[in-house]
């Protein structure tokens, strides 16, 4: 099963509530067929932009980071059962990025100034 | 000590050609003298392969330039690095001939720069102030 990363926005709250959303998200998770394999918190801090979610504007919230397996039909319905879920401001699914291989890069080849000097002809 | 020179001249001159031969004699254990001889042109050169320039790949070929990130992993959760190239007062996105990032590279940031803008981890139209003392990676200048 391929490997996911949710980034997950919840509303700034209180702790008991916070742990009660979280508990509910990964509940959901493991609903759809989805294996949690590790949550991380990183930390309550002030959103970039002022985003409005369910009739309400925010300007705080609690990041947190859900790696899971899951198959990929499931993934569609996680992201709908959150959209409506109302302490969650903002729920992004993405494949993890370290699966992604990192090619290696053996430098880059110096281009000569000659072939720099004529631009080459736009074709219209 | 004694050193013997003669000189013989040539066979003829209108051959033009001349030899020079020059014999020394050692006496004394420590000193050495040069033994010259010029060899005429008539004579056979013997060629031997051993001191000339061997066909090789250049040993101080300097490798490939690395440029910044080249290899490394780029995140959309990694606002500091992503930060640093972008403008502080617009907040877009530098270009390649700034940046001088390799073309996968630059890519992958401005890819990941979307995302984490778009993610809710990164502003949009500035830079976060915190970073804004970040040393500069890109190679571009400010009036201070």
């Amino acid at each position: 099963m391929p490997r996911y990363e949710l980034a997950l926005i919840l509303k700034a709250m209180q702790r008991p509530e916070t742990a009660a959303a979280l508990k509910r998200t990964i509940e959901a998770l493991m609903d759809r067929g989805a294996i949690v394999r590790n949550l991380e918190n990183l930390g309550e801090r002030a959103l970039p932009y002022k985003i409005s979610a369910h009739s309400q504007q925010h300007w705080r919230g609690g990041y947190f980071l859900v790696d899971f397996y899951a198959p990929p039909t499931a993934v569609e319905s996680i992201l709908d059962h959150l959209s409506r879920d109302i302490d969650v401001i903002r729920p992004n699914v993405v494949k993890h990025p370290l699966t992604q291989e990192v090619k290696q890069c053996k430098g880059m080849f110096p281009v000569p100034l000659e072939e720099k000097l004529y631009a080459p002809k736009k074709r219209k | 000590m004694a050193a013997v020179v003669t000189v013989c001249s040539g066979l003829g001159r209108k051959k033009l050609t001349y030899w020079v031969t020059a014999a020394v004699c050692l006496t004394d254990s420590g000193t050495h003298t040069v033994l010259y001889r010029r060899a005429c042109s008539q004579y056979k050169q013997v060629t031997s392969n051993k001191n000339l320039p061997v066909p090789m790949e250049n040993p101080y070929k300097e490798g490939l330039k690395k440029y910044i990130l080249c290899g490394k992993h780029v995140d959309y959760k990694n606002e500091q690095l992503l930060s640093q190239f972008i403008s502080p007062y617009t907040g877009c996105i530098r270009g390649r001939h700034i940046t001088g990032l390799c073309g996968k590279k630059q890519k992958e940031v401005s890819k990941a720069i979307n995302r984490a803008q778009i993610m809710g981890f990164m502003p949009v139209p500035y830079k976060d102030p915190a970073y804004c003392k970040d040393p500069k990676v890109c190679n571009i200048k400010y009036w201070e």
